[in-house]
Order: C-alpha cells, then sequence, then structure tokens
C-alpha cells in the first residue's frame, strides 16, 4: 500500500476513525489496533514477510528482555550478539547475498577460477533495513544500558512497525518513540492540522516534483551514451530533485500521519539543498539514518576522540557502510566515498560544525558567500547522485565523461514538459526557501494570512497534484533500500 | 476535534468549488482547441443544440476523411454534416449517434459507412481526451454505460469535477497553445492529402491471417440501429466505402461482411451502395493507405456518391 495511492487514503481515515472513536478509552486497545492496522498495511505488499518482520519483532523483545535480566557480562554479551546476528544476517541474506555471490566469482575468475556464482532469486523484503534497524538500536541501547527492555509485547512491536515509518523510515528510536506509545494519546487539533499540512507538501514533493523528474531523469540516464553534455547535467539535475522529492516526501507524508495519531517521529530532513557545506548537507539529509550511524558506529569506533587519522578512518567507515546500507552495489559504496571525500577538508579542518544554523536566518535573501558555498554543495552533491543513480561504475563513468566535452554548451534537446518540470522545480525551491525555518516548508507558510488565502493556496497545490500526477502508481525510491 | 472536522467538511466544499470552477475553464479550453484528431469541432456543434442537418455521415475515420460535406451538399442541394469518429467502431458511431439525437434536430437522412471493421468492438477508448471535456456535464446514464464499456475511463470521471483531468497537466497546456483560431467549419470533415504510404506491402503478409472478430453486442446495435432509424421516416442508406482492391483478395472474409450489410439492408428495404469494386479501388493514388482515400479520392468519391445520393427515390 503506497502512501500515494487511493487504498491508503481509504485506510488511514479508517484507522483515524477507529483510533479516535472506538479505541480512544482504552490505550491498550488503541495500540492494537495500531499494531493490527500497522500488519494490515504491511501485509498488502506481501504478506508472506509479514511473518519475517514478526519473527524480528520477537527476536529484539525477547533478546532484549534476556540482556537486561542477565547479571553475567558474557551471557549479555551473548544475547546481544544473537540478536545482531540473526538480525544482520537476514539483512545480508536478503540484500546482500547476489552481491557476495557474484563479487566473490568475480574475484575467483580474476585468479583463473572459472565458477558460475550460486545466485539466488531473493525478493528484497521492503522496509526491512528500516525495521532492522529499529531492532538493533533497541537492544543496542539495552546493552548500554541506556534504556529499560519493554515488557509489553504489542507496545514494543508497535514502536518497530507502527505504518507510518514502517517501510521507509524514519528509522525511530526506542528512547523517542515508546514512551510516546506507552502514554495516553490526545487529540490536538493544532497537531493535526500540521500533519494535514505535512501530508499534502509531501504528496506535492512525491508526486509532483519526484515523480516528473522520474520521467525525465530515467529517459536520459537510459539514454546517457547519445545524450548531450548539457542533457546530461539536466538528467543529473533531475534525478537529484527527484531523489529529494521522493524521500523526503515520504518521510513528511510518515510525519504528517503520525502526527494524526498524536505521534511524533524524529525529523528526517531539514531543507538539505541549502546546505553550505557537505557536513551541513549529512546533518540536514536523512537525519534519522546518520544519526544512527553516528550513534551506533562512528562513537562506538572512537568518533572525535582519536585524533585526526581516527576522524578521518572512522569518517570514511560510517559512509562506506551508508552507502552499502542503501543497497548491494558498487555503485551506492563509490557514492558513500564520494561524500567521504567531499567532507574531509571540513573534519581535517575541523570546520565541519561550522554551519550549524539556519541559512540566512531572519534573512529573505542569503549572503553572496552563502549563495557560492550552497551553489558549490549543491554540485558536489549533484554529482555524487550520478553513481547513486548509474545502473553500474561503468555507467557512472560513462556518464560523467558525456557531460564533459563542447557539447555541455549546447541547448538540451528535450520535450517542452522537462522546462515545466523545472519551472515546478523553481516554484518547489521558492517555498522550501521561505519555510526552512520550519520543520516544514508549509507549516507556517500564509499562516498568518486570512484563512480563505491559506485554503486557497493548498487547493491550488491540490490542483497542481491532480494535474501533474502520473496515472500509473510509481513506488518510493526508498522502498527498495 | 469538532472543530477538525468542521474544517475538513469546510475545506472540502471550498475544495469542490475550486475544481469545479477549474474543470468548467479547463474544459472550455480543451474544446476549443486542434487536439484530439479534429473531434472537438464535432462534439462542440453536438452540444450547441444548434446543429441541423438534411444529411448526417455516421461512419469511422473512413467517413470523417472521405465523404466530403460540401461537395454532396453542392451537387444535392442539401445540407450535409460529417459525424465520422475516428479510431472506431460502430459502437462508438452509435454512443455519438444517441448525443447528436438528443440534443438537437434529426436529419432527414443518414448515410452509414461501414466496413469490415465496423462490428468489432475495440477494448480501449481510443483519443479518450476526445471526451475529457463533456463527461462532468453528461446527463445520458446509456452513454456513460457505454463509454464505460471501453478500458480507460473511471465511473469517478462522471461524477468527481476535474478528477478526469489527472496527469492531464500536458493537454491542457497543450490545448492552451493550440486554441483554434480559425471559424470555418470543417462540417466533420478532414480529408488526408498525403500520397500511397507503401504501408500496405509491409502487412501484406499479415493479413492473410486476419481474423474479423464480430462483437455481439456491436451487431445487436447495429441491427437495432436499422430497425429504429427506419422507423423513424428518417432515410437511412448504407455505404460500403473504395478499398485498394488488394484487401478484398486477402482478407477472405470481406465478402461474408459486405454480403451481411447487404442481406440486413434488403430486409428493411434500405438502400446499399458498394463501392468496394468500384474504379477507385484500383489506383494507389486515390489512396494514403489501403482503407482511405486520400483527399483527390475522396473528392471523386463524394461526387460519385452525392449524384447516386440524388438519384435515388
Amino acid at each position: 500500500m503506497l502512501f500515494n495511492s487511493i487504498s491508503f487514503a481509504i485506510f488511514l481515515p479508517i484507522v483515524f476513525f477507529l483510533y479516535w472513536f472506538m479505541t480512544n478509552k482504552n490505550l491498550k486497545l488503541q495500540n492494537l489496533l495500531l499494531l493490527v492496522a500497522s500488519y494490515y498495511f504491511y501485509a498488502c505488499w506481501d504478506w508472506r514477510f509479514m511473518f519475517l518482520l514478526m519473527f524480528s519483532t520477537f527476536l529484539d523483545y525477547y533478546t532484549g528482555l534476556k540482556i537486561e535480566e542477565s547479571k553475567n557480562q558474557n551471557l549479555r554479551k551473548f544475547w546481544l550478539w544473537l540478536s545482531v546476528g540473526i538480525n544482520l544476517g537476514f539483512l545480508g541474506f536478503f540484500k546482500y547475498y547476489n552481491f557476495f555471490a557474484e563479487n566473490f566469482a568475480e574475484m575467483l575468475q580474476n585468479f583463473g577460477l572459472q565458477v558460475n556464482p550460486w545466485t539466488l532469486k531473493v525478493i528484497l523484503p521492503v522496509g526491512i533495513s528500516f525495521y532492522t534497524f529499529h531492532g538493533l538500536s533497541y537492544v543496542l541501547d539495552i546493552y548500554f544500558k541506556r534504556i529499560k527492555a519493554e515488557r509489553n509485547f504489542v507496545e514494543y512491536a508497535v514502536f518497530v512497525s507502527f505504518f507510518p515509518l514502517l517501510v521507509a523510515g524514519p528509522i525511530e528510536r526506542a528512547t523517542h518513540l515508546l514512551p510516546q506509545i506507552k502514554v495516553k494519546r490526545e487529540f490536538s487539533y493544532e497537531k493535526a492540522v500540521d500533519g494535514m499540512r505535512q501530508i499534502l507538501w509531501g504528496l506535492f514533493k512525491k508526486m509532483v516534483i519526484a515523480d516528473n523528474c522520474a520521467v525525465f531523469a530515467n529517459q536520459i540516464f537510459a539514454n546517457s551514451a547519445t545524450a548531450s553534455g548539457s542533457e546530461l547535467v539536466l538528467g543529473a539535475l533531475f534525478f537529484t530533485f527527484q531523489i529529494y522529492g521522493d524521500f523526503s516526501g515520504y518521510s513528511d507524508i510518515a510525519l504528517g500521519t503520525a502526527r494524526l495519531f498524536g505521534i511524533d517521529l524524529l525529523r528526517n530532513f531539514a531543507f538539505p539543498y541549502f546546505s553550505r557545506d557537505i557536513a551541513e548537507f549529512w546533518r540536514r539529509w536523512h537525519i534519522s539514518l546518520s544519526s544512527w550511524f553516528r550513534d551506533y558506529l562512528y562513537i562506538p569506533l572512537g568518533g572525535s576522540k582519536g585524533g585526526n587519522w581516527m576522524r578521518i578512518r572512522n569518517t570514511f567507515a560510517i559512509f562506506l557502510v551508508s552507502g552499502f546500507w542503501h543497497g548491494a552495489n558498487w555503485t551506492f559504496i563509490i557514492w558513500g566515498f564520494l561524500n567521504a571525500l567531499f567532507i574531509m577538508p571540513s573534519i581535517i579542518l575541523k570546520t565541519n560544525r561550522n554551519n550549524l544554523e539556519i541559512v540566512a536566518m531572519n534573512k529573505l535573501i542569503p549572503s553572496f558567500r552563502d549563495v557560492f558555498n550552497i551553489l558549490l554543495t549543491f554540485s558536489l552533491t549533484v554529482f555524487a547522485w550520478i553513481f547513486f543513480r548509474a545502473e553500474s561504475v561503468h555507467h557512472a563513468i560513462e556518464y560523467i565523461s558525456g557531460i564533459f566535452n563542447a557539447s555541455l554548451f549546447t541547448i538540451p534537446d528535450v520535450k517542452t514538459a522537462a522546462y515545466a518540470t523545472l519551472i515546478l522545480i523553481a516554484f518547489f525551491m521558492l517555498i522550501e526557501w521561505i519555510g526552512r525555518e520550519h520543520q516544514f516548508a508549509l507549516q507556517d507558510f500564509l499562516v498568518k494570512k486570512p484563512r480563505f488565502i491559506r485554503w486557497l493556496f493548498y487547493g491550488f497545490i491540490i490542483l497542481l497534484i491532480g494535474l501533474f500526477l502520473q496515472t500509473h502508481e510509481t513506488p518510493f525510491i526508498y522502498f527498495q533500500f | 476535534m469538532k472543530k477538525f472536522f468542521a474544517d475538513i467538511a469546510l475545506f472540502t466544499i471550498m475544495l469542490i468549488t475550486i475544481t469545479t470552477v477549474a474543470d468548467f475553464g479547463i474544459s472550455e479550453v480543451v474544446k476549443k482547441s486542434d487536439l484530439a484528431v479534429g473531434e472537438y469541432f464535432v462534439w462542440n456543434d453536438i452540444f450547441s443544440k444548434n446543429l441541423k442537418t438534411d444529411i448526417a455521415i455516421y461512419g469511422s475515420s473512413k467517413a470523417k476523411v472521405q465523404y466530403s460535406p460540401d461537395i454532396i451538399s453542392k451537387i444535392t442541394g442539401k445540407s450535409v454534416y460529417n459525424f465520422g469518429v475516428d479510431g472506431h467502431n460502430f459502437f462508438m458511431q452509435e454512443i455519438r449517434h444517441q448525443k447528436y439525437f438528443q440534443l438537437n434536430a434529426k436529419p432527414k437522412t443518414i448515410i452509414l459507412s461501414v466496413d469490415i471493421f465496423s462490428l468489432q468492438k475495440r477494448k480501449d477508448l481510443y483519443n479518450y481526451e476526445q471526451f475529457l471535456p463533456y463527461l462532468f456535464w453528461e446527463n445520458n446514464q446509456n452513454i456513460k454505460t457505454d463509454l464505460l464499456s471501453y478500458e480507460g475511463l473511471k465511473s469517478l470521471d462522471f461524477y468527481l469535477p476535474f478528477y478526469r483531468y489527472r496527469g492531464k497537466a500536458n493537454l491542457i497546456f497543450t490545448s492552451f497553445l493550440q486554441i483554434n483560431h480559425n471559424h470555418k467549419n470543417p462540417k466533420g470533415f478532414f480529408p488526408n492529402n498525403k500520397n500511397w504510404n507503401g504501408d500496405f506491402e509491409k502487412v501484406k503478409h499479415d493479413l492473410l491471417t486476419y481474423k474479423i472478430d464480430v462483437d455481439k453486442i456491436s451487431k445487436n446495435k447495429f441491427l437495432e440501429f436499422l430497425d429504429k432509424i427506419t422507423s423513424q421516416n428518417i432515410k437511412l442508406i448504407l455505404v460500403y466505402p473504395p478499398e485498394y482492391y488488394e484487401l478484398g483478395k486477402i482478407i477472405k472474409t470481406r465478402n461474408n461482411m459486405i454480403e451481411f450489410y447487404k442481406t440486413e439492408a434488403e430486409k428493411r428495404k434500405i438502400p446499399f451502395l458498394d463501392y468496394s469494386k468500384d474504379s477507385l479501388c484500383y489506383d494507389t493514388k486515390n489512396f494514403y493507405n489501403a482503407t482511405h482515400l486520400n483527399k483527390k479520392g475522396s473528392e471523386i468519391f463524394s461526387e460519385k456518391l452525392a449524384h447516386k445520393i440524388k438519384n435515388l427515390k
């Protein structure tokens, strides 16, 4: 069930109604409803994998309790590694098995041994990377005694599988979400309206920006061998906005939906394309994943405490793992590597925390320096996205080498609709710029104007969604991760 | 909670108002455009409720490109309008007939152009953009049911304002750019000036095994139509227009279809004018493909037909 589908438009009001009108007096019943709704939501993709989700949930619940109960440190370690091993084992099997099998066979071939890789037609269970990380953070937090193990299975299961975040995050933490699940939620008009606004903006990002950019990005990437330099640049730009619209759109819909149920999820995006350096970009892009890697990989590896070499090693480690997390392809690993390279000057010079505040705070127009820095950071990001989007490393290199020739200065030969999409992107970025001091662009937009004006604007956004939507359902990119 | 639901209700009302206004505006622009292979001209004339013609020509694209209202009118001295609908069989031609009869004065004569494809029914709603500006305002339940029998439309297209324009940004913006400022009414006739395209040579082999699948519902509709029109004191003429002669040699069942039309016409004492072996059929200079006359061919054919009609009792 996609957020941008008719079935979700029916599902959501039904669950909302049952939640606030039928089960609101009983917290246990309310949580049970959320759990059933979440499992139904997940089963709509592939009911068989629902059992994997249930198993993973039970495993982390049980090992969490065992870690807490065990007095013996070795026993605690045993339960921790059992959970980590099985979780990563599932993730590795479903996501990386073929990648390792193919690469192993290729390596043997380099030594003159001819072997056929024993690959399997493994279907990737949707959301596995996300719920596995939920579970891992939970058991790690118990192991490090940051939290107490949850004794109520239903509440724990809701934490793992709450439907807005189940398939593509944000990657939640037990410390943030579990307390909200354990207390009675009161309906808040402001929160619900805010949630509706965020859902609307998320749908706009996904259905207008991402899906329309995807049409041209797909065309140009598929025909990159014959495209001119300027068309290749345009293709990379379209993908840059596609992935942002797609993923941040999903996150907005997830956060907005959760708010309708009185639950606040972790913020996942904070206007990353207005970042002035790569470090700032990574504080604003897929925040829940970046902070997960920071807390469970970077810091345990020593973080920035051990001097420059350790900082450099640890930074490369988290970016490479982050790249690999996205998928079993060298393109993702190189994408991670590039980002590590881009961030390196600020790590070495210790300027990575220079831009912590919002760009051009309380101003409408940024300074020339900010504009220059934003454009430079944006260009580096676009360059790295080429690897992320390409089918293979060879494709990415061919794509990039196609850019740098005389055809870069020609007018791109694309359909008129591509220019219309550029106008939509300009409108989108304008609204994002105006709203950059808030949680999401529409949060405060026109809020001080009369309601009629604000609603007219929302009506206009809905019309744009209607006009520009793709008539077939388009899944979110991050479902594949 | 009450406030939340009250706001949702109010916003929904406002949204319906906005989408209805947008629907009306967009529909007005789209139907004034040159798009949808000129079908908007015909639909607009039908929906104007002022269409008065002595002779109405029905049929598929063959009617649309082959029967010149001006030539037929000049020779017969009667007003003529061509209702031919591109890419569709009799099933759709009958939908157009229903709407025409519902809103306008009836003609004295109907010329129904038939061919081997007339009683087939395509699954998809080809050129479905032609219906968009009118669907929300459609009040004929039979037409709604008939249109929904094709793949492509949804019931909501008839009842929710703006819904049918979902994902149609391109159509709408192109319509803005292609608003027709030419006030000369083509009366549904869109001749094709091209020369013989030679495609026939390429598909000749495939046509050997071509089978004409008659759709039962279309066939029943066709027979009902013949009965109904003749009972309304409207003169009905069936015409089998010229086709490139080799087509007849290749598609074996073609003659059976012609025989069927002839028999049904005779049963009802309807004139059946068969041009399947006319001299026009033997020269590729008259055609742009095996089943459609080009402009030159259509002018000769229209003249021949007009003289024949004039002399019919």
